[in-house]
């Protein structure tokens, strides 16, 4: 992901719908890319995501960094 | 909290028309029990007057039961809308008793079996331990099921419910239009239609009979054959009992009773979305609600009520479970008593049409029970206890012929699926759970990709405890957090976590050398997050705060503990 924000990207979107958990390093990166792409004036977007993941974002308010979307 | 699939929750109080037609809907599908209870007393041959008396008797007792059920301040009454309906689980022991002894008999058993329903229910709270959800969960189910055989006859109009010379093919249709139009209501109606799916099922079904010509003549005329007013007898005066029939008056109000708490406790689920067990306090009062009930019931000159599924059931599909239904229901039930052509017509409704009603709501009740069974994560004994529970209520209603020649005391549990599976339920609960601990240790390796082996391990626990998938799913993730941050260099060695269970708690004391995690208040911000190295656990530290019902930090030695309750 930060190869991509290294080069012309300024978005990145994830696809999320075969994950299962979202460990604390995890939130992390989620972090530091959504710094990076903030930086660009872009914007870091989840989709697929699980009510268990979402439940997590929603926790630890990354909601305002992450998109979230179906 | 209330579940969003209901217009009316518990605590709700609809319009006045609004409770005035759902308390009829509640009542109308009261009436396959009436139909139920004339073919039981016609079993020992009580006269056409006298059943009419124990019929109407009946309707006041369940009017007051149900208002007596939705108190919810006192020691009686569970608070819900839970009416009460005639008890097949009594019917063998009111054929021994009315059949051999006479009514008098019967009416003074059936208070002595009153009596002993409020001695069970002030027990139940003593006793919650035996009814853990996986049991409940096999009861509700079965409760679904045993109300079939009320229906299915009706709906698919056997040749013993309809009246000679009644064509069968006719009354199938009836029956099958009744069930489509409530199945259509519930599948795709919006407000009111969502609201009244067995009112306008049963309009479709009167409306389709009169269509087909399967409204026979004898049914009209049992209609006007009775006054529009009149005030309820007693069937004959007197009661008396009999020493030599309490020991199957007994059994029958075990079996009851056992109905009586998986009723019950599918009132408190439909009515709370976040509901994870059983409040066996609420359930104690309206077991006893259910035993005053009861002794009223013999007093005045009738039979044994019960906990009605039927009525949950058509509350869980209609979305009204408001309590003030109760009070609407109680009023009109009591109404009919006294007014013999309302209630003659009710009862003298098409057989296929009440049958459509009942199997509608058994199809709710059967679901509820198998959802509570399958939100639990089982073992092999605890599959073994359910599933063999399950196949030996099931036995009787597959295989009658298995219990023909079963003592007769025995027979109020043995004809009961309900009181069959809970039976079994209880008693391999018990013996499966002989040797199984409720405490298990996992030890981890730091700095590793631990994520599987935590899964498993808590998985397998949380299977051989019954735990909630929630509650192991959420341990899950906080064990793995906790790992992840004791790898950014606060423990090299390994991590011992213990694992202890008790039904309403999930304690894991985690525990290893080295420095303990951080448990902060507030969430770490951005910043911290990137830059400060012990962001990661501080985050962490956070995170499990929310979660957690308890969670501290101690040192024991040169070893930290770090100790997170999560709730069951």
């Amino acid at each position: 992901m930060q190869r991509l924000l290294d080069g012309d990207a300024d978005s990145v979107e994830l696809d999320f719908s075969n994950i299962e958990f979202l460990s604390s390093a995890g939130l992390r990166v989620l972090l530091i890319t959504a710094n990076a792409a903030e930086a660009k004036g872009g914007t870091l977007q989840l989709c697929g995501a699980s009510a268990q993941i979402r439940a997590v974002i929603l926790t630890v308010g990354f909601d305002d960094i992450v998109n979230l979307r179906d | 909290m209330k579940p969003s699939t209901l217009t009316y929750g518990v605590d709700d109080t609809p319009p006045l028309p609004a409770l005035a037609t759902l308390g009829l809907q509640q009542l109308l599908i009261g009436a396959a029990g009436w139909v139920m209870m004339a073919t039981a007393l016609a079993a020992f041959s009580t006269s056409a007057g006298d059943t009419q008396s124990i019929l109407r008797m009946s309707m006041i007792v369940t009017g007051l039961g149900a208002m007596l059920q939705a108190n919810r301040r006192g020691p009686i009454g569970s608070g819900y809308l839970c009416p009460p309906i005639v008890a097949p689980a009594f019917f063998s022991t009111a054929v021994l008793a009315g059949g051999g002894y006479g009514l008098p008999t019967l009416f003074g058993m059936t208070t002595v079996a009153g009596v002993l329903e409020v001695a069970v229910a002030r027990l139940l709270p003593r006793i919650r331990a035996l009814f853990p959800p996986e049991v409940i969960g096999v009861v509700m189910t079965m409760v679904g099921v045993a109300v079939m055989p009320a229906g299915f006859p009706r709906l698919l109009a056997d040749p013993a419910t309809l009246s000679a010379g009644a064509d069968q093919g006719r009354n199938v249709a009836v029956g099958l239009i009744t069930l489509a139009t409530m199945m259509g209501c519930t599948a795709w109606g919006r407000g009111l239609v969502r609201l009244f799916p067995l009112l306008i099922g049963i309009c479709a079904g009167v409306a389709a009979a009169v269509a087909l010509d399967c409204i026979p003549p004898t049914a009209v005329q049992s209609v006007v054959d009775q006054p529009w007013v009149s005030w309820p007898r007693r069937a004959v005066p007197g009661i008396a009992v009999e020493w030599s029939l309490l020991l199957p008056f007994t059994i029958a109000c075990i079996a009851t009773s056992l109905k009586n708490v998986g009723d019950l406790t599918m009132c408190q689920k439909i009515n709370d979305s976040e509901w994870t067990r059983t409040d066996m306090a609420s359930v104690s009062r309206g077991a006893t609600s259910q035993g005053i009930g009861n002794i009223v019931a013999g007093l005045l000159g009738t039979v044994s009520h019960n906990t009605s599924s039927s009525n949950i059931g058509l509350a869980i599909a209609s979305g009204a479970t408001s309590r003030t239904i109760a009070y609407s229901f109680g009023l009109l039930m009591v109404c009919c008593a006294f007014l013999p052509k309302v209630a003659a017509t009710i009862t003298a409704l098409p057989p296929p049409i009440t049958g459509a009603a009942v199997v509608y709501c058994c199809c709710f009740m059967m679901l509820a029970g198998i959802q509570l069974l399958t939100s639990r994560l089982l073992d092999a004994r605890r599959i073994l206890m359910a599933g063999c529970a399950l196949a030996f209520g099931l036995s009787g209603g597959l295989m009658p012929h298995l219990y023909v020649n079963a003592p007769h005391v025995l027979r109020p549990i043995l004809n009961s699926p309900v009181s069959l599976s809970a039976i079994v339920a209880l008693v391999l609960n018990y013996v499966m759970q002989l040797g199984n601990t409720r405490r298990t240790r996992l030890t981890l390796a730091a700095g590793t990709d631990n994520y599987v082996a935590i899964r498993d391990g808590l998985l397998q626990f949380g299977a051989s405890v019954a735990a909630r998938k929630e509650t192991i799913t959420m341990a899950t993730e906080s064990l793995h957090h906790v790992m992840e941050s004791l790898a950014t260099g606060l423990t090299t060695g390994d991590v011992t976590v213990d694992l202890t269970f008790d039904e309403y708690n999930l304690d894991l004391d985690v525990s290893h050398q080295g420095q303990a995690i951080e448990l902060v208040k507030t969430r770490p911000d951005r910043n911290t997050l990137l830059n400060d190295p012990t962001g990661l656990a501080k985050l962490t530290g956070w995170l499990l705060g929310q979660r957690a019902e308890r969670l501290r930090v101690r040192t024991d030695g040169d070893r930290c503990h770090l100790l997170l309750r999560l709730a069951n």
